[in-house]
């Protein structure tokens, strides 16, 4: 094989040879002539339109309207009753949280997350709940494959300011819970990145910029 | 690298850019279909693992629909495209050399992180100039130049191989290389300044 020398196979005039040795050497290597995948495309495209429609709409809802949504007219009569009582309970708790300076959250949201693409088939949906000591993040994304040793997903968000605040990292995305030591109403942005750990002498501990999930926060 | 393009080429670019201005999300498949096979060389030429490449080419094309607001229409897509895969590349290998830090008596020689410098942009320049020129091949003329510079076969196992005869290998090789010789004339050029 590779016997371009032979007196069979020389080319007509030399011109396969003419090629200067580090064309040919690009020519013989592998990287030149690599193919991506057939999905690659289709991968692209969804990722550029799930920016898309993050800039276009909101996929945000409030969890009382998400609610009063869900309500149905045949419950009303039973509602009105339970709503007695829970009026009554709540007012106790309200009451018992107040006297034992517990801070019940407020300014509850729900959103649902959307794929940039990077990994295939994820999604998820987070509740956010503000508390006098920050804000809590209950996130909920179990497609998102395990990652171990060394290997996390962080959670960010981001303000309108632009400040990018770490708010928790992750091995899989069920029953995570985040904090994050920023004002809901400041909030633009929250995502959540691929991390790798770094050495310590390693300079740039931020964000890798890897974003698989994210969702507009519009409070 | 940017080379003389045919009036018909720069008003084709030209409508692309604005289209991808306007956020059409077609023009980013076109683009893609256009460009996609020379991005993902150059990206697995730097990081020589297809998985990353996959995840650099996407990364290049999200980046280039995010930023069409700063590409000039009607220039060329190519040095554009090849500028941000070279960066994501490096990125992707800067991430790839953030490892634990050990003593380095204890480091295996073939490690990635010891090799220090990445592909120069004239390197990348030349891994695109390359592939840009086999994709401008008519196929038959490309799987011959493949088997014949990749797989290393002579005419004569190429003539075997397609079923053909070796006079038609050689004419279709010879037809292939002057092209190529054409095409790649300005990396030749440059070698020899």
């Amino acid at each position: 094989m590779n016997d371009t020398n032979n007196s069979d196979d020389l080319d007509m005039d030399g011109v396969d040879g003419a090629l200067d040795a580090d064309i040919a050497a690009l020519l013989a290597d592998q990287s030149t002539w690599a193919e991506p995948p057939p999905e690659l495309g289709d991968r692209v495209v969804a990722a550029v339109r799930s920016e898309s429609a993050l800039g276009d709409s909101a996929p945000m809802s409030s969890v009382s309207s998400f609610v009063a949504a869900r309500g149905r007219s045949w419950m009303r009569p039973a509602l009105l009753g339970a709503a007695a009582a829970i009026a009554f309970l709540f007012g106790g708790i309200v009451v018992l949280s107040a006297l034992s300076g517990a801070d019940s959250g407020s300014d509850t949201f729900s959103a649902e997350l959307t794929s940039t693409g990077l990994l295939p088939d994820v999604g998820g949906d987070i509740d956010v709940t503000s508390f006098n000591s920050g804000l809590r993040i209950d996130l909920e994304a179990p497609g998102l494959p395990r990652r171990d040793d060394g290997k996390f997903y962080e959670a960010w968000v981001r303000t309108s300011a632009g400040d990018l605040f770490p708010v928790g990292t992750f091995h899989d995305g069920s029953d995570v819970t985040l904090w994050a030591g920023v004002e809901l109403d400041r909030i633009e942005l929250f995502t959540i990145t691929l991390e790798e750990a770094a050495g310590p002498t390693d300079p740039g501990q931020g964000t890798s910029g890897e974003v698989v999930l994210r969702t507009a926060i519009q409070p | 690298m940017e080379q003389f393009r045919p009036p018909h080429e720069v008003q084709r670019d030209t409508e692309l850019a604005l289209a991808l201005r306007d956020g059409d999300e077609d023009a980013v498949r076109t683009l893609y279909e256009r460009f996609g096979g020379l991005v993902f060389s150059v990206a697995h030429r730097m990081l020589h693992d297809r998985q990353r490449a996959e995840d650099v080419t996407q990364h290049v094309f999200l980046q280039a629909w995010r930023n069409a607001d700063s590409f000039e229409a009607g220039r060329d897509f190519a040095p554009w495209l090849a500028t941000i895969a070279r960066r994501a590349s490096i990125d992707a290998l800067r991430k790839e050399q953030r490892r634990p830090a050990g003593a380095l008596d204890h480091a295996d020689p073939s490690d990635g992180a010891l090799v220090t410098l990445p592909p120069s942009a004239e390197q990348i320049e030349a891994v695109w100039g390359v592939r840009a020129a086999i994709d401008s091949l008519e196929p038959d003329e490309r799987e011959i130049v493949r088997l014949q510079h990749l797989e290393g076969h002579t005419h004569s196992e190429i003539a075997e191989r397609l079923g053909v005869a070796v006079g038609t290998v050689k004419s279709r090789s010879h037809r292939a290389h002057r092209r190529l010789a054409t095409r790649l004339g300005h990396l030749r050029q440059d070698a020899d300044q």
